[in-house]
Formats: C-alpha cells, structure tokens, sequence
C-alpha cells in the first residue's frame, strides 16, 4: 500500500521558520488550546539523537551518530549555546499529566555531559592559560531537571562526558550482559554502559567489582584487565553476544523472561532525576509471586510470596523458598507497592513479599489520594520490555534443535565469509584521516545479507558504497562452489554437496517456467527446473516455534500478536514450561506454515559487481514471515499528522507489476501523541493501555484486574486494549476529536486504523533432512492436502488475542484467532509483495459486509459498509490477480480459463506429473 | 577355290613386304616382353603389350634408337637383357631407358621383364599382447589380415593405429583377439597396436545413515562399467552403468556392490564397495573405533571423547574421513595433518603466516575437537591492558593525556572509556590496517547509525533545511 508521492520530496521541505521560532525560544511546552504544534520545535528535534542513544542504545553497541556529529564533533563536547539547538543537543522530554494523561512535554538539552563531582565535592581544574579548554569546562549555570531537581555547575568544573561510545566488548567478550548495559542505556547513563554490561561495574555497589576476577588494580588504584578476562574475549563474536540482541528465544519460564528472552530491560519511570538522567530505573520483580506458587514449585501455594533479603553469607528468604533463579538472578528484586511493609521490616530486604496473582514485573505507580488512580505519566514512560530482535523483526529462528547449522555459530556464516566487499582506506594507518571508501562491510560488520525489508535491498544508488548484499555466506556457497559471491574461495566446513539428493528427487528435471537474464537487464523465461524457481529456504525450513504475526503500533508503544503457541491456553501458552507441572512441558508450540511469495528483486542484481551479466540470476519463491504492522494512519491531506512536513494521502494499491519507484509515505501517528489519547494501566508484564477517555472504553479492566467486557480484545504479551470493533474504533476517533485541542489541534476525522504486511525472509530453522525436507515427491506440494501450503490456502494476517469474558481474568482466559471489523473508510489493508515480474504487489486482505453490534456479527456482503481484516490469500502472493486478462499457462503450453483452474492444476499431483513427464528429459 | 587363292595373295603380300623392308635396312632390332606387368616402347612406335612374341623392327638410321621399360602400377621391372646382355635395374624401378645404336649389330634384342611391386607391413606392440604377422609384405594393393591377442587375463586391446593403408577393425577398447584387416596396401603400413589393462575400482567402504542417498564412486577402464549387487538388502541404484550412481538405504545392514568392467561379454575386471549402512553412525563409529580407542582400549586414547564434543560430531565428519579406511586406520602424521584439515578447511579466516608461521593445525588446536585450542594464546599473548576513561576527561585534567582508571577503596571511579582503552593506534591491526576507534565506529552499521552514508550539507553539519537528515540512512534508522 502506498500513497501517491505528493509533495513528499524530502529536499522540498523548509523548515526554516519552524527553526526560528524554535531559536527565538517560543514556548516549549506544550499548552492545551487550539494552537497547532505542526512544524514546532518538537517535531523539529523529535527522533533526537538522545533519543537514538537511550532507546535503541540497548542494542547497538554504540559509537557513530550517538557518540559524534557529522563534522566528528562529539556530542559531549557540544554547548546548545554555541552550536545551536539541533537534535544534537536538545530532546523532547516526553511528560503527560499524571491523572488525565494528556500532553506537557517538555525542551529539554540532552545531558551529553554532566559535573564532576568527587567526594561530594565538585571537581575543579583551572584552566590554563584562562579559556584554553585546559581544565575544567563547565561554566557557572543551573540545569533544572524535568522533576524540578536542580544541577549546579561551577565554572571550570570538570564535565563528565556522557556519551554512548562503541561498546567492542557487547560483541566480542564471552558472558557480555546485554540487560546491564540496556539498564544503563535506558537511564541515561551512557558512559557507564560498557562497564555495566562487561561486568566491570556492579549494579549494587555502582562501582567496580574485583570479585569477578576480570579486574586487577595496583597499589595506586590503577585498574587493568586480568589474563582470566582475555580468556573471554573472542575475535569472531560468540553466538550468544548475538542472540543478545538478535535471536528469537521461546520462554520457558518467567525467570527465562529475563535471563534470555529479552533483548532490552524492562524499566519504570522513577521520576527521580537523581538516580538517573531519565527518571527511568529498574522495576521491581517477583517470580514467586504471579501464580501464587514459587517458580521452582517446591513450595505450598501462598498468598504472598516469599520475602527476599541479603545475609552475610547470600540470600535469605522468608518463608524458605529458592531465593535464586537458575541465571543466578534473584528470584525477586525491589519494592514494590505491595511489599512496602516487609521491606520495612526485612534487614536486608532484597525484594520479594508480593501479593499471588501480581507481578512478575511491577509498573504500579498509584497516585496518592486519588482511589488508585494510576499514574498515567509514570506508566506511558515505562519501557515496554523488548524481546529479542528476530522474534519481532522476522519471526526467525536459530535454537538448539531448530536448524542444522547452529554450531557453526553466527560467525560461520556472517563473519568468516572472505568477503571483498570492504570498507578500504587510501590512508590506512592514519587514525585520524583514513580517507575511508565505503563498501559492504567495514571489518566489525557481520554479513548482512539481503532482504527485502533489509534496508539494503535493490538501492542501485548505493550499490559502491554500501552495498551490504552478498557479505554473507548464501546456502550454495557452502554447499555447491565453496566459493563466496566474490569468487573467493572460504571454509565451508566440510558442506555435503545436495546435488545428488536433489538429482534424486527430481528436482533438476527442466520443468518450470523461470526467469534469467541475458543482457544484465532484462528478463527472459525459459524452462528450468525446481532450484531455479525455488529458494533453497522453500523446502528446508520448518517452523514450530511462536512468532510474531502483528504488531500492535496503536497506542504509542509496540505489542505483539502471536502465532505458534499454545493459544488454548492464553498467556500461558507461550511458556514451554511455566512451572512443573502447570501444563505439559514442551507441548506449547505449534506448527505455522511460512508464505511463499516472489523475490522482489531475484536472487542478486542482474549484473555482477564488475558490471557482467550475472548469469546466475534468478527471480524465486521464497519463504517469509509476514508481520502485519497495525498502525493509526492520517490520509487527510489537510493535516500532517507527525509533523514532518508529509501530510495525508489517500492509500494507492498497486495491482501488480506497478513499473514505479515505492514509495512509502504513510502519515503514521507518532508514538507520542498516540499515548496521549490511551489509558495506560499496568500488567504483569508490560505498561500496557487499557482503554480510551472515561466512557464505555475507559478501561478493559476493573479495579480487581478482572476484564469489564468493554473491549472485545487484549493481547497475548501483557494484556493491552487491541481495536477490534467498529465501536472501538471509530469511538476513539471520535475521542481524540474532542481532546485535539488538547494535544495538537490536528484532526483524527481522516485516520486510519491500517494493517500493513511487509515480508521478512526466513533463514534460520533449517532442518536436517532426516527430519523435514519438502520435495523428496511432487505431492509434498502439488496436491490438495500438501505438506506446505505453497499454493492456495489462508494466510492469517492478525494473529492471536485473548478474548475479555468480563469477569475473567487475564491469566487465566484463552487465546483465539483476532478479528478486526471497523467501518469500511476506517480500515485499510495492504500485503506489501512483488509479483513474479518483480513489480509492487500490494494486496488488500479484506472484504466488505454487515456488522451486528449486539452480537458483534460480521456478514460478508460487497455493498457493506464494514470492513472485516480476513487472511491473505495465499495464492495472491503467487499468482496475477484474476482479472479476466490473465492467462494462466502451465510448461507445457496448456492455458488454464482462469485463477481458480490454474491453482486446481497446480494442487493435483497426478496432473501436474502428467505435464512433467511429458517434456523432454 | 577362291577363297584359298585369297589367303595365299595375303601371304605373299606379307612376305614381299618384309622382303622390300629388309631390303632398305642394314640392322634389326627385336624386343620381347619376357612377362606381364609392363611395355616396352620403340621409340615412338605403339608400345608393345604383347607377351611372349618378338616384334622385329627393322632400322636403317645410324641414330640412337631409344627403348623405353616400363612397368604398369603394381609392377617393377625385374630384369632387362640387350642383346644377350642382362643390364643394371634400379630395385624397384618403374621405367628404363634402353638405347641401341647400329654400330651394335646388325641384329640386336632387347628382353624384359617384370615382377609384382612388394609393399611391406611393419608392427609394433605396446603393452602385454602380441600381433601377427608381426611383419610381412604383401604385393601392391592387396590386402592383409592381422590379429592382436592379449596375453594378460584383463588385458584389452587398447588401441590400433595404421599408417599407410585403409584398415578396418573390431571396435575397441577389445578383450580380443582383434582382427585388423589392412585393405589396398599400396605403400610401406605400419600398425601400432597398443594393449592395456582393465581396472575396476568400486570406491571407498562407506558409512551411512539410513534414509541418506549414498553415492557408490565407482571408476574403471577397459570396458563397460556394470554394477550389481552382491549382498545386503535390497537397494536400487540409480543406474547399473553409471560410474558414481547412487541409492537410498531403508534400512540398516551391509550392503555390497560390484562394479565390473566387460568387454564383448567378457568380465575383464572386477571390485566391490561396502557400504555400512547404520540407523546411527555415531554409534557405529562407538563401536567400530572407540572399542580400541577409548582410554582404557587396547590402544588408549581421549580421541572419541573428544571428537564426540565437537563440531566435527555434529557435521558428520567421522573418524574415516581424516583416517585412511583400513583395518588399522594409521594416525595422521604431522605432515601430513594440515592437508586433511585443509580439505575442508580450505580458508581459515583470522589466520595469517604472521600468526601461524609454520605451525601445524594441531599445534593449537584439539585434532579432534578443534574448537579446543591449546595453546591459550589469547591469555599469553595480549599485553597487560589499562583501563583508561573518556577522553574529556583527559582535556580537561592531563592536558590531553589518556586517564587511567583509577578506583578508590570501595572500588568507585570513573567509567572506562572503549575508544581510549581499545582504540589506540597501533593496537589492532590486520591486513596492513591500523584498526583504530574511529574506523570502526564512523561505519560499521552496528555502530554508526547511520551517521556516515549521508551528509547534511557540504560540510557534514546538521542543515535545518532538511528534514530530519539524520535519521537517514540506508540500513538501520530512519523512515525513508
């Protein structure tokens, strides 16, 4: 789905006076009224560098644009006063008001350097000569935080940098804690989260710890690594630094949650801006304390869990239960509002002395005085805790079990690859001026591959410079050549060579209409066979695993819809052993069936990187996850609705085949001004919205945590309000309407509750062959009752929620399929593919009907005034669309009268052998 | 009446002719050809074929009279006598001039003879096998008939080879005999018959697992490959003929094929492959070494253990494939250790000569368990690292020098700094690169964020006219 260009040229846009308004100091909060903040100073530095540092810093190792400008001028070296009010020095200091939720953000300067102060006293250095920049750099001021706390700096006092260096040891040191450095990162406290999350620094003491043997110090206090800390660096990154990050991990337990299900840490906004630069710290835990039973299951049932403390000689708890998680965690940590008495009471309260049934993360901030209203601010700053990359990026898998190749490690394929394409220097040794020609890969990089939703896919423009296509290792490389995409020889680890499994199921026979080129450009078909139409993912992949099918982007922070789980069982299910004994271990998972669409671009470009034509050339099928991103989107041209200068557009499809550039101009919402139209409350798990203003959809939830039935849906990952009715629906328009004067004076009349699916291309979950392969006959796929639904069938677009039976509670309720039902302009629909000519392919998946509101009853009729989400068609991520044009025509030559036959042709084994067969061998 | 009064008018004529001729001579020259095969010629007179018969040329002139000899095609002149007197013939000659003069008589002759033309036939052998006649020579433009035989039990006749005459032979490569008929043999052949002998080589005994195609990697010369069966369950090769068909076991059990190279139904040799087909090879590997192999085995050893941790394990690469297939495997040597890494192994990254020199493989690492590296290099090897914190700080309190980390009694100090501990010129170099801090962190796209791969104006500054510049990159941020 795209929309029409427009004035969409980034160039074209000014921002001048926006700029000057900005400089001239026009009022930096946001002040309810009429007055439109488009083009404000906030949208001007909205996706502020800070903002990059502490939200996406708990992932990327840092350096670059976090640590420096363009020019190379680091960020801690930067004065607003001189180098002017950019994204570099100034944030939005996101706040809402506590009891309404509605807007007060804030101006504020990134805190990229803060005073040194030693022993309680400040750190001053004169500089000399005077003004020379040879002492201490600070100048006498104030800085007021956002809670009002003041920071006085004195002349000359020593400024601490603050900024987020690259991190070498989140890649390349054995036992890196990821979460550590994520706790830091999301605090503020960038120059501390190396050192966190190498384990140099203790999170209790906040200082360094000798204990772990990595650290020596000498007689002076000089700290040095020790040779036990060289023993867990490693050259090629171990696998596990990049699961960290990366990798998609099933949770097996809630202790699993922590230890290695999350990529990032869960954190709750403090308010206090003594601990940390973002009032966000570490939110209290309790494993004991959700189901009522301690995690281990050693114990009785309780009503309160086990109260946790520190001894001399470790942890204590109270009654005796195992204070320590497997991961070596404490079974519960900090206080929270239920466990404010014990920690009183307990010497050396740790955590812990929870109510069953609460937990196991705590986000409650209930404001004094108001009958247990939440704090809408505290709970719209927490931090959704982010699992692992691949389970939301591509639904991906690299588990023990998974796929045949996990011990060759991330490096095998991504690092060890000989790549050519590297960054070169013309001045190679001077540090300063290196005179870097950009290529793929500089020497960290791991190869990145290709995909379409890479970033890197199909830009010709950047195809010398950097063009990370082709810098890893691709299956044949291994398996056939030995040799990379360069030519260049590499270690294939002793591959098996498949040709004769594959000559053996027939797969080489010449029976498909495929695609070459022959001049570099062009495409010509010609009768291959199955591997120069299929990609080898097609057959080897299997997938049981839980997986992402949706993302849930309403609300201003992100909540997966999930596939591939136990849905029976609720939230539950996706826990492959949540207590011993509570469900069956390991019957939690269940089959999903990948799409099977075209390559947008083929397998590489159709030319080599020395210009040759690239004779290997092939547009195939591939295997993809699809994750439907469900977005409020503006297509009134009137209003520009994130501010940056792109207003609304009507949604385009492109049929098939569209010959134009993509272009993917959404008007999508920002984060921050859909948190100010929900309410927020907290689970479990996650910060979580529970409903809009204070009618019927005030809240999916009761003062008891049981569901009111107002909503019709929560999500699977913490229980957030997912829009599912036309109800729900259009009644939130109608909301933000009315409290537009309140947030930005822009109108919701022309938004759209959109449901985009982009393809992520699956790699990982290859199977030994032994155990799954598809094509060892024909019928694997040409048949009625296939083993992998390559050519017709439905394709669920939404994923799981749970249904809210008012008076059921969130743990306890099952998952079902999600329906989604709005009025038919409020929904919008569109699959982004490439059909088998390489052309945009955007498919809607709905279709009209009726809708009954007392029954919640949707009835398929193509003069409805409803719209109903329905499955993608799978078939449509294959085939032209019918439109009576098309003609269907199998190798042969024999046509097929319309879609319906060709697919019928395509399911019936013996037909399809009969057209096979009859070619020559 | 008349007609005998004819014939007697006739002869008369004739004899009163002779007699008028002989009248006007004062010598006579008489020539005959003593046989077949050539002519004689009078000077310009019509060549004279006639054998057995004298013709009589009566000559009055006193210049040279000149006879030529001549032999047909396939004919030499064998002998020439004039005047009684037998005259030098070249060997093998095909024309001879013969001059008489009247000073030689009144009555002179000339007699000549011809003989067939020989061609010889010359052989030669390569290899065990013999060929007959082995010489020989045949008149111009017959035929000859030969034969190779030979002699060893998987012998064939490689190859035949004439110069000099059309032949025509039995299809090779041939058990034999092989008739090599020589046809028109109009100039000096030779025949050059080569003889080799048939292989049969079924390949390597293979361990496989159940439900995995198994390649037979058969070769062999001298004839037709063919395999069969010998023994084992029932499998189906993918082709009987085929040099490396292969098959796809059900079940466990020993299977044996033979590969047989034939020739004109005749078996000349023969090979057989076993193929070990197990519902687990590493079991059978267990089994089949680690009974001797294991620490407390007749040959004690950690190799199994080890080899059963590692990464070879797990891809299938088994004891036979860096061991010679036997019944003893030979330990691998040390010179030889690092070509049979390197068959897989064929590029080792983050390995140069600098770092290796002439090390073996198995000098760091576990020959079994690779990933094991014993020589601890990285712990021995890196030189004593200080922590060093921020730059900044360094500006601002050591007139630019690097600050050590420096921690109080409670451990407090400041944090390290990556760039300023790990960062150094110097340090890190590969390939000739100094791989300092900034050559990593202005691109890698992990890092760099998008900071390099576009430019907010001329000078690199951020450019309020822009849109959100900075946010723009081609991989990991920004919307566009």
């Amino acid at each position: 789905m795209n929309q029409t260009p427009g004035s969409s040229s980034v160039s074209a846009l000014n921002y001048m006076n926006n700029l000057s308004n900005f400089v001239a100091g026009s009022n930096n909060t946001v002040t309810p009224g009429t007055a439109s903040n488009s083009g404000s100073q906030f949208t001007m530095v909205d996706l502020s560098i800070w903002d990059l540092s502490t939200t996406c810093g708990s992932c990327h190792p840092g350096g670059g644009f976090v640590e420096k400008d363009r020019n190379g001028k680091r960020l801690s070296m930067m004065n607003p006063a001189l180098d002017g009010y950019t994204p570099y020095t100034m944030t939005v200091f996101d706040k809402y008001d506590q009891s309404t939720g509605l807007p007060q953000h804030q101006l504020i300067g990134s805190p990229w350097s803060y005073p040194l102060y030693m022993n309680g006293s400040p750190v001053i250095v004169p500089q000399n000569p005077p003004n020379s920049g040879n002492g201490g750099w600070g100048q006498a001021m104030t800085i007021t935080m956002p809670d009002g706390s003041q920071m006085p700096v004195q002349n000359e006092q020593v400024m601490m940098p603050n900024v987020k260096e690259m991190d070498c040891l989140m890649c390349h040191m054995s036992g890196y804690s990821n979460l550590m450095s994520s706790v830091m990162a999301y605090s503020g406290a960038h120059n501390a989260t190396p050192s966190f999350g190498a384990g140099f620094m203790n999170m209790f003491s906040q200082a360094y710890d000798f204990t772990t043997g990595m650290l020596t110090k000498d007689a002076n206090g000089i700290v040095s690594l020790s040779p036990a800390f060289f023993a867990n660096m490693k050259a090629a990154p171990p696998t596990q630094n990049c699961r960290n990050c990366h990798m998609p991990s099933g949770l097996k337990d809630l202790p699993d949650m922590m230890r290695d299900f999350l990529s990032s840490a869960p954190m709750a906004y403090t308010g206090s801006f003594t601990q940390s630069f973002t009032g966000l710290a570490m939110p209290a835990f309790d494993f004991n304390a959700p189901f009522g039973a301690s995690w281990d299951w050693t114990t009785g049932g309780y009503a309160t869990s086990p109260t946790l403390y520190m001894t001399q000689t470790g942890l204590g708890s109270t009654p005796a239960s195992n204070p320590v998680i497997p991961a070596g965690w404490p079974a519960a940590m900090g206080m929270s509002e239920y466990n404010q008495a014990a920690a009183m009471s307990t010497p050396g309260f740790l955590g812990g002395g929870n109510p069953a049934g609460s937990g196991p993360i705590y986000y409650q901030a209930t404001l004094p005085n108001s009958g247990g209203m939440q704090d809408q601010n505290a709970l719209k700053k927490g931090v959704v805790p982010f699992p692992r990359a691949e389970w939301f990026k591509r639904g991906d898998l690299w588990a023990e079990g998974y796929d045949v190749h996990l011990n060759l490690e991330c490096a095998g394929c991504h690092m060890s690859t000989n790549t050519t394409k590297v960054d070169v220097f013309a001045a190679p040794t001077d540090a300063n001026n290196p005179n870097t020609v950009f290529d793929g890969k500089s020497l960290c990089d791991p190869g990145k591959g290709y995909d379409s939703s890479a970033g890197v896919e199909g830009n010709v423009a950047k195809r010398a410079s950097v063009n990370s296509q082709n810098t890893v290792k691709k299956c044949d490389n291994c398996h056939v050549t030995g040799k990379n995409s360069d030519g260049v020889a590499i270690d294939t680890f002793g591959a098996p060579n498949p040709a004769v499994a594959h000559e053996a199921a027939g797969l080489l026979k010449n029976v498909t209409q495929a695609l070459k080129t022959t001049t570099g450009s062009d495409e010509v078909p010609f009768v291959g066979n199955h591997l120069d139409v299929l990609d080898c993912t097609v057959c080897h992949l299997a997938r049981q695993q839980m997986v992402v099918r949706e993302l849930d982007s309403t609300s201003g922070n992100r909540y997966p819809n999930m596939l591939g789980y136990a849905a029976e069982r609720g939230m539950l299910g996706m826990f492959s052993d949540p207590m011993p004994g509570m469900i069956p271990a390991n019957t939690n998972l269940a089959k999903w069936e990948p799409l099977y669409t075209w390559q947008k671009s083929g397998n590489y470009w159709k030319t080599k990187d020395n210009g040759s034509v690239n004779a290997d050339w092939r547009r195939k099928v591939y295997a993809v996850n699809i994750i439907t991103a469900a977005i409020w989107n503006n297509v009134d041209p009137t209003v520009d609705a994130n501010g940056d200068g792109v207003t609304g557009a009507e949604p385009m499809h492109h049929a098939g085949d569209y010959p134009g550039a993509l272009t993917a101009n959404y008007d999508p919402w920002i984060a921050r001004d859909l948190k100010a139209g929900m309410n927020f409350g907290p689970s479990g798990f996650a910060p979580i919205p529970v409903g809009f203003g204070g009618g019927a959809f005030q809240s999916a939830y009761d003062q008891t945590g049981a569901f009111t039935g107002a909503w019709q849906y929560v999500g699977v990952y913490g229980g957030n309000v997912v829009f599912s009715t036309p109800e729900e629906i259009s009644g939130y328009k109608a909301y933000r309407n009315g409290i537009k004067g309140m947030v930005d004076n822009k109108s919701w009349t022309g938004t759209q509750l959109a449901f985009i699916g982009g393809p992520y291309k699956l790699t990982h979950g290859v199977r030994p062959t032994s155990t799954f392969v598809l094509g060892k006959s024909c019928t694997d796929c040409h048949s009625a009752s296939p083993k992998a639904s390559l050519f017709a069938g439905d394709f669920d677009m939404l994923g799981t929620a749970i249904k809210t039976t008012a008076g059921a509670q969130f743990m306890q309720s099952p998952a079902e399929q999600l329906t989604v039902v709005g009025a038919k302009d409020d929904i919008e629909t569109g699959a982004e593919l490439s059909s088998k000519a390489g052309g945009a392919l955007e498919i809607r998946f709905d279709e009209l009907g009726t809708w009954d509101a007392a029954t919640k009853t949707f009835t398929p009729n193509s003069s409805g005034t409803f719209k109903r989400v329905k499955p993608l068609d799978r078939s449509t991520a294959l085939y032209p669309i019918d439109d009576g044009t098309v003609v269907f025509k199998d190798v042969t030559g024999r046509s097929y009268a319309n879609r319906a036959a060709w697919i019928n042709y395509l399911t019936d084994g013996a037909a399809v052998s009969n057209a096979a067969n009859s070619l020559s061998p | 009446m008349f007609r005998k009064g004819r014939i007697a008018l006739a002869c008369l004529a004739v004899a009163m002719t002779a007699i008028w001729s002989w009248a006007a001579t004062t010598w006579q020259l008489q020539t005959k050809l003593n046989s077949s095969g050539g002519t004689l010629q009078v000077r310009n007179s019509a060549p004279q074929t006639s054998v057995g018969s004298t013709v009589y040329a009566n000559l009055t002139t006193s210049a040279n009279v000149n006879v030529t000899v001549a032999a047909k095609t396939g004919y030499v002149i064998s002998a020439v006598t004039k005047s009684g007197v037998a005259q030098a013939v070249p060997a093998n000659a095909t024309s001879l001039p013969v001059s008489f003069a009247k000073t030689g008589g009144t009555l002179q002759s000339l007699v000549a003879s011809f003989a067939a033309r020989q061609v010889a036939v010359g052989t030669s052998v390569n290899g065990a096998g013999s060929v007959t006649p082995l010489t020989g020579s045949v008149n111009y433009g017959s035929n000859l008939t030969l034969t190779a035989t030979p002699s060893a039990s998987n012998g064939f006749v490689s190859s035949v080879t004439v110069t000099g005459a059309s032949y025509t032979t039995s299809p090779l490569p041939s058990a034999g005999p092989v008739t090599i008929a020589l046809t028109n043999v109009t100039a000096n052949a030779t025949v050059a018959v080569g003889f080799g002998a048939a292989s049969a080589n079924a390949g390597a005994d293979k361990v496989a697992a159940t439900h995995d195609p198994v390649q037979l990697t058969g070769s062999g010369s001298g004839g037709t490959l063919g395999w069969t069966q010998v023994s084992g369950p029932a499998a189906t090769l993918s082709s009987s003929t085929a040099a490396t068909p292969f098959f796809t076991p059900a079940t466990a059990g020993l299977y044996v094929f033979q590969l047989s190279v034939s020739n004109g139904g005749k078996v000349l040799a023969t090979s057989t492959a076993q193929i070990t087909v197990v519902d687990s090879a590493i079991n059978y590997l267990r089994s089949s070494c680690n009974g001797c192999h294991s620490p407390q085995g007749a040959s004690p050893s950690n190799s199994f253990r080890t080899w059963s941790t590692s990464r070879h394990k797990v891809n299938n690469v088994g004891c036979l494939t860096c061991h010679s297939n036997g019944p003893m495997p030979p330990t691998q040597t040390t010179a030889d250790i690092n070509v049979v890494c390197a068959g897989c192994h064929t590029v080792v990254t983050n390995h140069s000569a600098a770092t290796t020199g002439p090390k073996l493989c198995s000098d760091c690492h576990d020959a079994h368990n690779p990933e094991t590296v014993t020589a601890q290099l990285s712990q021995s090897a890196h030189p004593a690292v200080t922590l060093y914190t921020f730059e900044e700080i360094g500006m601002q309190m050591a007139g630019g020098a690097k600050v050590p980390v420096q921690v109080d009694a409670s451990g407090k100090g400041m944090p390290y700094s990556p760039k300023q501990t790990c960062g150094t010129a110097g340090c890190h170099v590969k390939n000739g690169i100094d791989y300092t801090y900034d050559k990593i962190s202005d691109h890698a796209f992990h890092s760099n964020q998008g900071r390099s791969e576009y430019v907010d104006s001329a000078s690199g500054k951020f450019d309020a006219t822009k849109n959100k510049p900075w946010t723009q990159s081609t991989a990991m941020v920004g919307k566009w």
